[in-house]
């Protein structure tokens, strides 16, 4: 009896799993689900559009001669090229987000801490992603800023 | 069965592992947020620079530049403001092992990604309604 009232005691001194967090975490898990989704459609919509931008550019320039031909492929390539670069790498930043919501729903069902540590991880590297991304932004805004 | 739901319920916590995931993931949501906040100051300089250069020329393009750079200041303020505040609040909590500080902490991050989802459906319904505004003019201009 003593011994589970100290237990409790010790519990309640650090942080623990009550239904506030279990909401908490159930909200952030269907709303980054519903982010990273419709960014999963877009992904494919962009790569879509490119690919058909790009082929379509090919097909302008071959048609333009000789002249045009070998700046007009290259320039087709390195469209396609491109996207499929900016597409790949945004695709993996929500995939982090999607993995995140995937396994803090699983955690919360099965109530296993190994999925919940998954989840976390996965968050944290979109978070580190994004980071890196909005300062590389950031500075290239400066630096048009100063030219 | 007691004994069974006791260890479900003990097995199923925040471990030291949980807590440096969560301790980065603050660390890293802070930075994110201070880069962002950063961002919008510099977009006010671009804009104000930027209008200083076209002077009496850039008039006509004003209303709408303000329009926009008022927009991105209340969209990028409110994610910053709700990310920063979700930082700190869960950085307090493991710190202080303070549960009411965690769960405000997790409460803004919810919030933070709810915000996002919001604007990414508005972001979806403007994208469709151009693509409706210009499908129709192309309609408009074949008859």
């Amino acid at each position: 009896m003593e011994n589970s009232e100290h237990d409790d005691h010790l519990i309640e001194m650090d942080l623990h799993m009550d239904d506030d967090v279990r909401q908490q975490l159930y909200e952030a898990g269907k709303w980054t689900k519903f982010i990273s989704i419709v960014m999963f459609v877009a992904c494919g919509l962009l790569l879509l559009v490119g690919l058909l931008g790009g082929a379509s550019l090919l097909s302008v320039f071959r048609s333009l001669g000789a002249t045009y031909g070998y700046f007009g492929e290259f320039g087709g390539v390195v469209l396609i090229a491109i996207i499929v670069v900016f597409v790949g790498v945004l695709a993996l930043v929500y995939y982090f987000l999607f993995t995140f919501s995937r396994k803090i729903k699983t955690a919360l069902l099965t109530n296993n801490t190994a999925d919940l540590n998954a989840g976390l991880k996965s968050l944290k590297i979109f978070f580190i992603i994004t980071t890196v991304f909005a300062m590389i932004s950031l500075l290239n805004t400066i630096s048009q800023l100063f030219r | 069965m007691e004994s069974n739901q006791n260890s479900s319920i003990f097995e199923f916590n925040i471990d030291e592992e949980s807590k440096s995931h969560f301790a980065s993931i603050a660390q890293w949501a802070n930075i994110n947020a201070i880069v962002g906040f950063a961002g919008i100051g510099i977009s006010v300089l671009g804009f104000i620079v930027a209008m200083g250069k076209m002077g009496s020329a850039g008039s006509s393009y004003a209303a709408p530049g303000i329009l926009g750079l008022l927009v991105t200041l209340a969209v990028g303020l409110l994610l910053n403001i709700t990310l920063i505040y979700a930082a700190i609040n869960i950085k307090k909590g493991l710190e202080l092992a303070n549960q009411g500080h965690f769960v405000t902490g997790l409460s803004k991050l919810a919030a933070y990604f709810k915000i996002f989802g919001i604007l990414t459906i508005i972001a979806l319904v403007l994208i469709v309604l151009v693509v409706l505004f210009v499908m129709m003019m192309g309609y408009g201009r074949s008859f």
